[in-house]
């Protein structure tokens, strides 16, 4: 689980399974996935990269293809991270075992993902026959996929709740005093090892967490309206478009702003986030993880944030 | 929005003097940032993003320091990204505005499939006079062409076979000068030629001297602008070394952001060579100047370069990922390769002997006729 699976895993699971593959997982993150991964990169590139390749690497010699999916753009305009778009070609040259890439780019080629998804069921499977039933049902699944997020499951709930069978168990806000926003990339945000978790640790602390994918799409579009310029990225655009929405509508009594290190477009998006939360006086974290694990660390910052927060709204004396 | 108002923009290397001469013909007082030192950078770093790459940090400085010159309105390039550069502008005004200084910005976004908006945008900028600004802008790439061209055919390349040190340089400051005080393409063409002479005349070269081809590549930033890259041509000159540069202000502004302008019939950009040469590695451009870095290592052995340096400021994103290849496709081709990082510190003679040592190594290569095992 690495980079683009965090948001498209249940839509690549159902189509590869539709199209008779197994899906083989890489393993969860662990300090080895790392060490491996980060002789594969250079040092300065982004910690998700690292923990991508490192994934990747895990899968060599149990799989016939490794797939790691291109999404240079989804919609005319947006485009992706650098690091993100040459993802697949530098793994290329580091793994023996042959890559498949789709290939999304809208803006170029006018390649959309199903165009893309087209190409590798024929590199597959060899002919078209299966290709339409199974990009249905995995639009389907991954809209059903959507739909927990946006009843406030976070994303491991979600593919629980889809694959393992887990029940729905909506996160309201309810009795909670300290509600906080979350805005990250999933990949950071979500990783079991790199981010120590920080989400389950701040519900078990009580407090009400709302993160960026739980907001729709109709929400961070009409953020779209009120900038003069909109970032071209596309998974920053949904960021910011969501920290827009949680800081001027005031639903949540703080924001943190979660990255990794040397990540290059949170520079822009959290000065942005920055900006917009000392005008509407909203407390603001940065959090920011790197290869190392300092768990201490990290429920201090915590337990200091929702005390502020709690200072601020005069419930701690 | 007529002509009006003490317009800026940023530094990047010979670039001031187009960006000057189109605003000039277009009706505009212009204020060119002073020149990069210490002070620009120190202003620029302290009040932007930590994490934000070199080059935006001198645009902030540039930009700070112009507005105390007397400017009030800044002129930027936008960008579609993928690289950061697209969103300078925005942020730039965020910071401004948040340290008190309230310039207008004038950020033209490239064409993007809204050739109309983007026309507009024009429009706007020369004050609705449509017929002034075609010829504006070419007036002033030939002024920028006349720069560069005297730097890399004369500055780069003779530098190392002069006797005296620094006579190249002095000669082309005053060059610049000139050009910049020129009027009309026939003093422009006049000027290149009396250059020309007297670079011969008054520059004794020492043409039996063994000298060593290097190719600089990289961020477009930092491989132009003299004071972020820490002289590196000058230092690679002294230390008996030819430099190619694998972009200059004239193609950045002929290639990239007016191409429609400049387009050739039938003749490809310096820059879609490059990335054709990059196919083996690389499918697919990633922003700035990533893959063309990679498409220079082959076209470098291809000139029979002896060796190719790559700058990047730190945490460039498209070059982080260019670097990633990078060792690989130098291995392949069998030409030493080093990677210079820049960021807002300097340390003199760190840098020195870095470059001496990788000097040492391309002696080294070329002596024994092949390269060894590390890169």
């Amino acid at each position: 689980m690495a980079l683009e699976s965090w948001n498209y895993f249940p839509l690549f699971k159902e189509f590869y399974e539709r199209l008779g593959c197994k899906v083989v997982q890489s393993r969860p993150t662990n300090k080895r996935t790392i060490e491996v991964g980060g002789n594969l990169v250079v040092d300065e590139t982004c910690l998700p990269c690292k923990v991508a390749a490192g994934a990747a690497a895990s899968l060599e010699g149990k799989v016939d293809y490794i797939l790691l999916h291109r999404f240079v753009s989804l919609r005319p305009y947006f485009t992706n991270c650098p690091k993100y778009i040459a993802f697949p070609d530098v793994m290329r040259l580091n793994l023996k075992t042959p890559i498949l890439s789709p290939w999304v780019d809208y803006r170029r080629n006018k390649k959309g993902l199903k165009e893309a998804l087209l190409e590798t069921a024929l590199v597959i499977t060899g002919d078209e026959k299966t290709f339409g039933l199974a990009y249905r049902a995995a639009l389907r699944i991954q809209q059903r996929f959507t739909k927990l997020l946006h009843r406030q499951h976070t994303t491991p709930e979600a593919f629980d709740i889809l694959f393992k069978g887990a029940e729905e168990k909506p996160h309201r806000a309810g009795l909670e005093q300290v509600k906080v926003g979350v805005v990250g990339h999933p990949y950071i945000m979500h990783d079991p090892y790199t981010s120590l978790q920080f989400i389950k640790k701040l519900r078990e602390m009580g407090v009400y967490t709302i993160t960026n994918e739980m907001i729709p799409e109709r929400v961070v579009r009409r953020f779209e309206r009120s900038v003069n310029k909109i970032p071209f990225w596309e998974h920053e655009r949904k960021l910011m478009g969501a920290a827009f929405f949680l800081i001027q509508s005031g639903k949540v009594d703080g924001v943190i702003n979660v990255s990794s290190f040397s990540c290059g477009t949170n520079s822009v998006t959290g000065e942005f986030i920055t900006h917009w939360a000392s005008e509407h006086k909203v407390p603001l974290l940065h959090l920011a993880f790197d290869e190392h694990t300092a768990e201490a660390g990290i429920m201090t910052r915590l337990e200091a944030f929702v005390n502020l927060i709690k200072w601020k709204k005069g419930q701690l004396l | 929005m007529s002509p009006q108002g003490r317009i800026t923009f940023p530094h990047m290397g010979n670039l001031w003097v187009g960006t000057k001469c189109v605003f000039e013909e277009l009706g505009y007082e212009v204020v060119v940032p002073p020149p990069i030192t210490q002070r620009t950078i120190a202003l620029g770093s302290n009040d932007a993003p930590e994490e934000m790459c070199v080059p935006f940090k001198y645009v902030l400085g540039n930009f700070i320091e112009a507005i105390e010159k007397g400017a009030d309105t800044i002129f930027m390039s936008g960008g579609i990204g993928p690289c950061r550069f697209g969103l300078y502008g925005v942020t730039a005004e965020l910071i401004l505005k948040r340290l008190g200084y309230n310039p207008r910005f004038v950020i033209v976004e490239p064409p993007a499939g809204r050739i109309l908006a983007f026309f507009w945008q024009l429009m706007k900028i020369s004050g609705y006079k449509p017929k002034k600004i075609v010829p504006a802008i070419r007036y002033a790439a030939a002024k920028l062409e006349a720069a560069d061209w005297a730097e890399e055919e004369f500055v780069l390349k003779r530098r190392p076979y002069q006797k005296q040190p620094r006579q190249v340089d002095k000669l082309y400051k005053r060059f610049l000068k000139r050009i910049d005080d020129a009027d009309g393409y026939d003093a422009i063409t006049k000027l290149k030629v009396d250059f020309a002479e007297q670079m011969e005349a008054e520059v004794p070269v020492d043409p039996e001297k063994p000298v060593l081809n290097v190719m600089l590549t990289g961020e477009i930033f930092v491989l132009l602008e003299q004071y972020s890259n820490m002289d590196l041509a000058r230092r690679l000159g002294e230390l008996d070394c030819a430099c190619f540069r694998s972009s200059s202000a004239t193609e950045w502004l002929q290639e990239r952001i007016m191409p429609f302008l400049f387009r050739k019939k039938g003749e490809k950009f310096h820059f879609q060579v490059a990335i054709e040469k990059a196919e083996p590695w690389l499918k697919t451009p990633f922003g700035g100047e990533g893959i063309e870095t990679v498409g220079y290592v082959v076209i470098a052995k291809e000139r029979g370069c002896d060796g190719v340096i790559q700058v990047m400021p730190f945490t460039c994103m498209p070059e982080v990922t260019a670097k990633d290849v990078l060792p690989k496709v130098a291995r392949e081709m069998e030409i030493p390769f080093y990677s210079f990082i820049f960021d807002e510190h300097t340390a003199e003679a760190g840098f020195q002997t870095r470059v001496e040592s990788f000097v040492a190594r391309m002696w080294d290569v070329r002596k024994r006729g092949r390269v060894g095992s590390g890169v």
